[in-house]
């Protein structure tokens, strides 16, 4: 399955909005759409994941090489992700680096 | 076991569709939608892409190297399994899959140690896996129970 990106600038963070998988071949367009964004000065990155039905290493790879790029009082947050995702980035540590939401509303 | 299913091709993302769409069916058919299912899709997605990345320089070079998948399905110790078998015959690979992936889970990013993720999610995700080294083929067997997960083969 392809994957989709809409960027979208808002006044104090940036929305990734995902529609597809994000494994190893759809993987790099994800990391071309985080690398065109200026990370070292950006707010909080948001990332909708709610009609991602996928996300193996490769786009956990991603997620890490940006949060790494990101000021570190920045905000990593996945949106909408389903179980399955979310399992997947409990069982490797990495909720110390990304926030897991059900729902814009519950960002505060 | 029974085999069910196979596909093969050359080992290159050009035929990544194909290997994941064969993983995708295979998982729906025999485990059903849902987690099980997830990690069949993400321990195999996780070696097919080790294979075609390990093996690029020897197609650069015109070694044709065949990725072939196979999904087989019968009982062993009194339970119904699905056992998927992917094998290359690139060169001799061994990753090292009975060595427990330290991936530094409750360790901060910045303190972690690069790498193996990929693998730790193969250990993690399915219920068993093994790597033998079959001249001239690198052979993986990934193994998920169907129906009641409780129990492993011997």
């Amino acid at each position: 399955m392809n994957l989709t990106i809409e960027s979208i600038s808002k006044d104090s963070y940036h929305v990734l909005s995902l529609v597809g998988d994000v494994d190893t071949k759809t993987a790099p367009s994800l990391l071309t759409a985080l690398t065109e964004l200026d990370l070292a000065s950006i707010g909080d990155l948001r990332i909708e994941m709610m009609s991602v039905g996928f996300l193996s290493s490769a786009g956990l790879r991603a997620l890490v090489f940006a949060k790494q790029k990101m000021p570190y009082e920045s905000r990593l947050i996945l949106v909408g992700a389903s179980d399955d995702i979310a399992d997947v980035i409990t069982k490797t540590g990495l909720t110390q680096a990304v926030l897991l939401v059900s729902d814009h509303a519950s960002i505060t | 076991m029974t085999q069910v299913a196979s596909i093969e091709a050359p080992a290159s993302m050009d035929h990544w569709d194909e290997f994941v769409d064969f993983i995708e069916q295979q998982a729906v058919a025999h485990l059903g939608p849902g987690k099980r299912n997830y990690g069949l899709r993400l321990a195999c997605e996780e070696i097919i892409s080790n294979i075609v990345r390990e093996t690029q320089d020897e197609q650069a070079i015109g070694q044709r190297v065949i990725l072939s998948i196979s999904a087989l399905v019968g009982v062993a110790n009194h339970e119904h399994w699905l056992q998927v078998q992917i094998s290359d015959n690139g060169p001799h690979f061994d990753p090292h899959l009975e060595q427990d992936r330290d991936v530094n889970v409750g360790q901060p990013l910045e303190e972690r140690r690069p790498g193996g993720l990929g693998l730790f999610l193969v250990q993690k995700s399915v219920d068993r896996v093994e790597y033998l080294w079959a001249p001239p083929l690198n052979c993986y067997t990934l193994w998920m129970q169907i129906g009641d997960p409780a129990h492993h083969p011997a």
